[in-house]
């Protein structure tokens, strides 16, 4: 039963405070997409860093010798146990599997050092804009 | 009311979206400050990559900072070294706002073998030293710091095998018979004598200290001729070595009593024909004597000279109990003097190279050399110095005046001379008295024929230094005086180096060099797996390893072998078998083998040289191919040295750059640091 002065909702009124409601919610759906993504951006940048590191220990760790120059060496199937370089059977690197959609490049320059190598590991992801995530480091020479 | 209600939700969901946007902002500043981190570590531990590089780098440049500061005698806890921030500025450019820099201290530091520096061994370099490194890294990524402490222990070592590295051969004991070595059968030429039974055929090995030797340059002042070459000692007993006659140019050893630096003539200097048979001596009054002559072919009046040989050592028995050739000599011989062609037994050792390769050295300890100088008197018919007859050789005696007649006056000219040989020359009747020639009994006794036992150590007076007051003995190498080694070193050669003076090297341990070791391996398997290649034989060390016992096995290295970095191989227990080891093209990467429990076995069978130096001194050297010569460059220190170890004989030529006195020796430290860290890592956010 419904008190005397009431007089019900106008479709009007409906329609305008769904409108302010949609209005109000399309920044706050923004910011969410944002957020989400940030978060997913931010996950997918520690799991590279995390990756790149691995893959920079494991090579720090091999022979001197075993770990070559090389340019944009692809990292895509790092997971097997084949060598890095076929001529090197120590040279190899055990990880866990890279991401999903990601893909991972080796950079090793020699030094003015013949007792220093120079180590870049570039991992990469998007099919939009390209993220990215470089480490660099040295390995040096150990009896 | 409708818009109250709906601007409330509105309200709370904003409130609640940009809470989880703040809280997904600090997630992500969370994760970022963890990239950074890691980053930071990263640039921090590469930072002490890099300074260790450079420590590894530099010790081989020895005008470098780090060399020049680590090879400093006086170098003192707290001293930094001095590193190349450089490189971190490179690796640095990729990553924006980031930063790195090092720092190295040494925070100890101590003699590597301090058991070893006393005076009484001599033996250890004071340059190799224990030291502890402490690193201090940092590395700045996005605000984060990351600040690494490490300390590692250094050790500064030579590649050489330190003092026993001064010797050509180094023999700690030697066999009680000073004459055990005198097994080489050779004829008055030098040569092998095809007398003798193949079951006791020996050859001498024939030593070649090293070192430049210019013959016609040589100033006996100049110490840096003598510095860089391998000295000898053979024990603290006496040894007597028989030198071999004639002037065969592989192994005569007349040679050895020429000097360098003169005249070609009087004296000669190692030329490659014999030496006038009887050249002038010096200082001697009556050399000269005109005759009157009866035979009309010739001129009137003639001389005769008296004149000196040195024809090395004779023996007309098979065991060497006799050296009296042409019963010329008159102490402790048979009487009656067999009558045999003469033979000789000289030693297998040959310590002062070849008539073709002449090498003066050191020889140390009580070692004698021993051999006959016979005078003889010569007519010289047209005084042109020319040897026309030789009348005899004269005898020694401690009455030699008191002998009626030396040589009957009828000579028959000889071979070479300006006569036609045969042709019979006819001088006064009884002339030849002794009296007539010698002024004194003295000059008689010094003149005649004798046998001469003398400390080997004035062979290299007569080759280089002869000069009283000279280049000669001021401090005792060996811990005493010794008579016939006392020796020291010209200031030149003592003041870079002087861990090398003084001590008793017999007293060295046997585990000497164990101390160098810097890496260990678990057994032969793997030493030839981290430290040979399978393809070419190579052999890469670059530092002292260690392969443990193995009592019934033999380390064979990969013969034919290259070396592309030298070291020290150590071998506990058990021999070592080396064939054919060539040098790779660095000068200066030498291989140094030691057997703490054995013996090494020398391969000669694929021909070729092993470029080694070889320590056994609680062993000895072996062939395993006596119908082999040997052929080593490096030398050897060895326990004992059996003398028919090497029955075909050999070569084994000293290189100077196993020399802790060479000027190279700089070349050769190398800095090792421990894999065994103790670290510290201080990361923090600004």
């Amino acid at each position: 039963m419904r008190s005397p002065g009431f007089r019900g909702t106008t479709l009007l009124e409906v329609i305008v405070a769904v409108a302010i409601l949609g209005i109000g919610l399309l920044p706050v759906i923004n910011v969410l997409t944002t957020v989400s993504r940030t978060q997913r951006l931010s996950q997918e940048e520690l799991a590279a860093t995390c990756w790149a590191e691995e893959v920079i220990e494991q090579l720090q760790s091999m022979p001197f010798e075993a770990v070559q120059p090389c340019t944009d060496l692809n990292l895509g199937g790092i997971a097997s146990i084949t060598p890095l370089w076929p001529a090197f059977p120590d040279s190899i690197v055990i990880t866990r599997p890279l991401p999903k959609d990601m893909e991972a490049r080796l950079d090793v320059f020699l030094t003015e050092s013949p007792s220093l190598k120079w180590m870049t590991v570039r991992v990469f992801w998007g099919s939009g804009p390209v993220h990215n995530v470089t480490l660099t480091a040295f390995t040096e020479w150990r009896l | 009311m409708s818009l109250f209600l709906v601007i409330s939700a509105l309200v709370i969901v904003t409130i609640m979206v940009f809470s989880s946007h703040w809280f997904a902002a600090q997630n992500l500043r969370q994760m970022r400050s963890l990239i950074d981190r890691r980053q930071s570590s990263l640039l921090a531990r590469s930072a002490i990559a890099c300074a260790v590089a450079q420590i590894t780098d530099q010790m081989r440049l020895p005008q470098s900072g780090i060399a020049v500061t680590l090879q400093n005698p006086s170098l003192a806890t707290g001293t930094s070294l001095p590193i190349d921030q450089a490189p971190l500025q490179d690796l640095i450019s990729l990553s924006p706002r980031s930063a790195a820099r090092v720092a190295v201290w040494i925070s100890r530091l101590e003699p590597l073998s301090p058991k070893l520096l006393g005076v009484t061994t001599g033996g250890a370099d004071e340059v190799e030293r224990s030291l502890l490194l402490h690193f201090r890294a940092e590395g700045d990524c996005g605000g984060c710091t990351t600040v690494i402490d490490e300390e590692r222990e250094l050790r500064v070592l030579s590649l050489v095998p330190g003092v026993l590295g001064k010797f050509t051969l180094f023999v700690r004991q030697v066999e009680p018979n000073p004459d055990a070595y005198n097994l080489f059968a050779n004829t008055l030429d030098g040569l092998p004598d095809d007398r003798e039974s193949p079951d006791t055929w020996m050859l001498p090995v024939v030593f070649s200290a090293g070192g430049g030797l210019d013959r016609g340059q040589v100033n006996p002042d100049q110490p840096e001729s003598y510095r860089e070459r391998g000295y000898f000692y053979l024990g603290g007993g006496r040894v007597t070595l028989n030198v071999t006659a004639g002037n065969h140019d592989e192994f005569g050893e007349n040679f050895t009593f020429f000097q360098l630096g003169t005249p070609p003539k009087q004296p000669s200097y190692f030329p490659k024909n014999p030496p006038d048979f009887f050249s002038p001596p010096p200082g001697f009054s009556a050399n000269r004597h005109p005759q009157s002559l009866n035979g009309a072919d010739l001129p009137n009046p003639f001389a005769f000279i008296l004149n000196f040989i040195v024809a090395g050592f004779h023996t007309t028995d098979a065991n060497g109990g006799d050296m009296n050739l042409q019963d010329r000599l008159s102490v402790s011989f048979p009487k009656p003097p067999v009558r045999c062609d003469p033979r000789m037994r000289s030693s297998v050792l040959h310590l002062f190279g070849s008539r073709v390769n002449p090498s003066p050295a050191l020889v140390l300890g009580e070692v004698y050399r021993r051999y006959a100088e016979y005078a003889g008197v010569v007519v010289d018919c047209t005084g042109n110095t020319t040897r026309d007859a030789i009348l005899g050789c004269i005898p020694q005696s401690n009455d030699g005046l008191a002998v009626p007649a030396l040589f009957p006056n009828v000579a028959t000219a000889c071979v070479s001379g300006d006569l036609r040989p045969g042709t019979e020359i006819r001088m006064d009747e009884n002339w030849f008295r002794p009296g007539n020639i010698f002024p004194s009994q003295d000059e008689y006794r010094t003149w005649s024929s004798h046998l001469k036992t003398e400390p080997y150590l004035q062979a290299y007076d007569n080759l280089f230094f002869s000069q009283p007051g000279g280049f000669g003995a001021k401090q005792s190498f060996f811990g005493g005086p010794v008579s016939t080694c006392d020796l020291s070193f010209h200031p030149s050669l003592a003041r870079s180096v002087p861990f090398f003076q003084n001590g008793d090297l017999e007293k060295l341990p046997k585990e000497f060099l164990l101390g160098k070791a810097v890496y260990r391996v678990r057994d032969q398997k793997e030493f030839f797996r981290l430290f040979t290649s399978g393809s070419d034989g190579s052999l890469e060390l670059d530092g002292a390893v260690v392969v443990p016992g193995e009592s019934a096995g033999v380390l064979a290295l990969p013969s034919p072998g290259i070396l592309r970095k030298g070291g020290i191989l150590i071998v506990e227990q058990g021999n070592v078998r080396i064939g054919r080891l060539e040098p790779g093209p660095d000068p200066y990467q030498m291989l140094t083998v030691v057997v703490l429990d054995g013996d090494v076995e020398l391969d000669p069978a694929q021909g070729g040289r092993a470029n080694v130096y070889l320590v056994a001194l609680n062993g000895t050297v072996r062939t395993l191919d006596p119908s082999r010569p040997i052929d080593l460059r490096g030398g050897m220190a060895v326990g004992r040295l059996a003398p028919n170890a090497f029955p075909a004989g050999g070569q084994v030529v000293f290189d100077s750059a196993f020399d802790p006195t060479a000027d190279s020796m700089k070349y050769l430290y190398r800095a090792h640091l421990s894999d065994i860290t103790r670290t510290l890592v201080v990361q923090r956010e600004m």
